[in-house]
């Protein structure tokens, strides 16, 4: 291979590295930390968030306006022109010469403010959410390192299988679990902890939950309690209407803080009836409040899920507008039938984990089981579908592991990652440079290639660094060099023979080189199965070894080799320097 | 050239104490009580607690805790994690248990008991495990899986690369280093926690290193010096790549020492078990690895080569 292609290999991947650990560098030097923080909160905070900000921001745009109309916008809202040009369209109004204060904001329609407010939210959130988005992309600390509480959750699927007495297919398995998921999601969302991470096993029944900080240790039995619930309830209007203009006349009014829902007195609120909010999927992917609904709970009214035969997503065949339509089994069907028939006319409404997902007007007595709803974007007629399906699935949560540590220790630990990386660079850096002198050089600037892919593999890879990891990434610096250490004694070997530097240089690395692939594959075999295996902590280990395997193969046998013949090219020298040794030429 | 070191010699004598060494590091395990297993293969709870003054060990026996326990069927016991001012101690319980919130239960149960003993203010939770028996029994399944895999693995690369003679070699060595870590592990006492397996797995995996470097230079020079027999042939391919074999492990430990220095608990144990495996992983090359080889004589299995 010719120099010019080599080096072209390595300053692309070095670019390539690079690209891949910017949002990581971006994050940790150039994000001030008050926005770091606000980027790492729950997106309900970040909906509060903005919410405040654009009404700050209005009043102080209409102080601007007052003072001088003709002042010109911030440049930080510079995209309300945009939308200031489209009502010029729509007006068929000339746009203005100029476009400050007055005539931007007084494009705005006659419901001015609430306009303008909706359009200052999206620039904030947008500013969030691009913070959050360079976060995403980060090479994040593990809890180990950090501080926090992670549990290992097992989706148990034998009740349900009990129950239908038998074997799951594999598309109601991954149903099952991922509503389990989006059961756990909602709960934990509730708590508004920051920065929770829920991920599932690749196609395994396990659920990761990652809570960074120090969370109450009684938290993961508040997430865990039942299994969620399906059911359809019909909706008392009369009572609805009366606490919704309770709350009106109440701002005041005391919410329970795990159900969400409003206490309000008996007389407005029957006997037999429950108040559950109605939810509703809003831009930040966050369930909206919609508002309180009242539900009967009488046997009557109600029907469990677990009837639910199937439920798909549909058109309807006259409208062509979204549906779900769904069966129930004959049994469902039969109580479903009476049901309806008692209540046409009234709302039901669809109640998963004490959240309204959706609710639709019965308009006649429904009879043989397929029942269609309406009403609904494609998108929440999916998702209901969804629902409908998995709603009735027990799955049983069984607490595998919990494993939390307190950020001190967490801070120790890293600190004392640090030292160790630190002083194994150090120890190995001295140890070659002393005894390989000019070549030990070379392989000390492999290494810290080496290093740098090792860790932009990770981040690319988005895996968390841990103790364990760390740990990998140490011992990698130390048998990083050991192919350096073959290959230089081999050179030095045929170098002390009398041989000339290049074709000592030559002879070293090809008979190195299967003997360095040989042994490097042997320790991918071992590194590639621990990544294969356990928890967490092992398998980043496993993981960060086997990447470390290789990074420091290419960087010792490619990149040393580059920097030797470029040197003797370079220098013009018949000289090696490799050993202390007196070399008789 | 250099005068080979004439390793081959004391080859029986070598593996004899290497035998010995082997059986007495477990005997002297089981003496000991046998294997300790950590939290990782014995379902129950560990939790790391810190004390805000220095509490001598013989207070904190476990009878004590566990006298506070009332009507529970689990029992505490305690070690010290051997931290520099002793405030440090890991309590465990094991339990296979199934019942809803057990993990909240005894760690619930453990801080009342340890509230009681040493008061409200002077204790506070750092860390804490807990290990479902499920998990507990996966993980048991597939760490021996996983080191048989490794091993199966191994043997076969190194069959195909290599001669039978070699593949078998490299085989026994990796044996005697796993027995001898595991007995080394016995022996002090250290806990089996899934850190440790890790280690023993990356030694399974390293150690074979020096005895690729062995084996080839012994199969370089079956065609370089014809005609010299196998011990002399062994004892002058180990001679010559004998500072490889030690730098390379010598590199390694430098960068285990120092994750050893810095770190406590679980990664502690796994960077000592490291250093030891890497000494024993350099030693089986050159008593164990090539004297195999003289057992397939100088007959095809070594000679040849399948490159």
């Amino acid at each position: 291979m010719s120099k010019a292609m080599r080096l072209t290999i390595l300053l692309l991947l070095t670019a390539f590295s690079a690209l891949v650990l910017k949002d990581t560098v971006v994050w940790n030097y150039f994000i001030p930390q008050d926005q770091q923080k606000l980027a790492l909160k729950s997106r309900e905070d970040i909906r509060d968030y903005s919410q405040e900000s654009a009404k700050t921001a209005l009043a102080a745009l209409k102080e601007m306006l007052k003072a001088d109309p003709a002042a010109p916008l911030p440049a930080q809202y510079n995209s309300l022109i945009d939308t200031a040009k489209q009502y010029y369209e729509w007006d068929a109004k000339p746009f203005p010469s100029t476009w400050n204060l007055a005539t931007v904001l007084g494009s705005f329609p006659q419901d001015k403010d609430k306009e303008i407010l909706k359009k200052l939210e999206v620039i904030f959130r947008e500013q969030v959410l691009a913070i959050k988005s360079t976060q995403s992309n980060i090479l994040k600390l593990g809890l180990d390192l950090q501080g926090g509480m992670s549990v290992t959750i097992q989706a148990d699927l034998r009740a349900l299988e009990e129950k239908q007495g038998r074997a799951l297919d594999a598309k109601e398995k991954e149903d099952a679990i991922g509503r389990t998921l989006e059961i756990l999601t909602t709960r934990i969302d509730s708590f508004g902890l920051t920065e929770p991470q829920i991920k599932r096993e690749p196609n395994g029944n396990r659920i990761f939950v990652d809570i960074p900080g120090e969370p109450d240790k009684n938290i993961v039995d508040s997430f865990l309690r039942g299994k969620g619930s399906l059911s359809f309830n019909i909706v008392d209007d009369e009572a609805t209407t009366a606490v919704r203009q309770y709350m009106a006349v109440n701002p005041d009014v005391v919410i329970d803080p795990l159900t969400k829902v409003p206490v309000v007195p008996a007389e407005i609120l029957p006997a037999g009836r429950i108040i559950r909010i109605y939810y509703k999927k809003d831009a930040y992917g966050l369930d909206q409040r919609v508002g309180p609904v009242v539900l009967y709970t009488e046997d009557q009214y109600t029907l469990d899920g677990q009837y639910i035969e199937s439920a798909r997503p549909d058109r309807h065949n006259v409208t062509n507008q979204p549906i779900v339509s769904f069966k129930l089994n004959p049994q469902g069907a039969e109580r479903f039938a009476a049901m309806t028939k008692e209540n046409v006319n009234k709302s039901m409404a669809v109640v998963m984990d004490d959240r309204i997902r959706a609710s639709a007007v019965i308009r006649q007595a429904i009879t043989g089981g397929s029942v269609m709803i309406e009403g609904f974007s494609q998108a929440e007629a999916d998702d209901l579908a969804k629902i409908l399906r998995t709603g009735a699935l027990p799955v049983e949560m069984i607490v595998q592991s919990v494993e939390s540590i307190g950020a001190s220790l967490g801070k120790d630990a890293l600190n004392s990652a640090i030292q160790a990386a630190m002083w194994a660079l150090l120890s190995v850096i001295l140890f070659m440079v002393v005894y390989y002198k000019g070549a030990g050089l070379n392989a000390i600037v492999a290494l810290s290639f080496n290093i740098f892919f090792l860790i932009a593999v990770l981040a690319g890879f988005k895996l968390t660094l841990t103790m364990t990891s760390i740990a990998g990434l140490i011992l990698t610096i130390g048998m990083a060099v050991d192919a350096n250490v073959i290959i230089f004694e081999r050179i030095k070997e045929e170098y002390l023979t009398g041989k000339s530097a290049a074709a000592s240089i030559k002879a070293g690395y090809d008979k190195a080189f299967w003997t360095i692939l040989d042994s490097n594959i042997t320790t991918l075999i071992a590194a590639v199965l621990l990544s294969f295996m356990g928890k967490g902590p092992i398998q980043g280990f496993g993981i960060t070894l086997s990447v470390g395997v290789i990074t420091s193969m290419f960087t010792s046998l490619f990149l040393t080799r580059f920097l030797h013949d470029f040197q003797l090219d370079t220098f013009k020298s018949n000289k090696l320097s490799i050993t202390w040794k007196k070399v008789a030429k | 050239m250099i005068k080979p070191i004439p390793f081959v010699k004391f080859r029986f004598l070598m593996i004899s104490l290497t035998v010995l060494s082997i059986v007495a590091t477990f005997a002297f395990a089981f003496m000991n009580g046998g294997f300790k297993f950590g939290i990782d293969f014995q379902p129950g709870i560990s939790l790391t607690a810190q004390f805000s003054e220095a509490v001598p060990l013989d207070s904190l026996t476990s009878e004590k805790l566990n006298q506070s326990l009332v009507g529970t069927t689990y029992k505490f016991s305690v070690q010290s994690l051997g931290d520099a001012g002793k405030k440090t101690f890991v309590f465990r319980a094991s339990t296979s248990g199934t019942q809803e919130n057990i993990q909240s239960i005894m760690q619930e149960d453990a801080m009342k008991a340890l509230k009681a003993v040493y008061g409200d203010a002077n204790v506070t939770v750092v860390q804490s495990d807990y290990i479902g028996p499920s998990l507990s029994a996966e993980l048991v399944i597939q760490t021996v899986g996983v080191i048989v895999a490794a091993l199966v693995f191994i043997f076969l690369y190194v069959l195909l690369r290599f001669k039978i003679g070699y593949a078998v070699g490299a085989i026994l060595s990796l044996l005697h280093d796993t027995l001898f870590i595991l007995g080394f592990i016995g022996a002090v006492g250290m806990e089996m926690s899934m850190a440790v397996i890790a280690a023993v797995l990356t030694i399974i995996g390293y150690s074979l290193n020096d005895t690729i470097v062995v084996y080839d230079r012994i199969r370089e020079n079956t065609k370089l010096l014809k005609g010299m027999d196998t011990g002399n042939l062994i004892d002058t391919s180990i001679t010559q790549s004998l500072s490889r074999t030690i730098l390379t492990g010598g590199t390694t430990i430098l960068a285990a020492l120092s994750l050893y220095v810095f770190s406590t608990g679980q990664v502690k144990d796994f960077a000592l078990v490291m250093i030891v495996g890497i000494i024993v992983g350099t030693y089986s090359s050159i008593y164990i690895a090539s004297p195999v080889l003289m057992l397939f004589g100088k007959g095809k299995a070594v000679a040849e080569d399948s490159k």
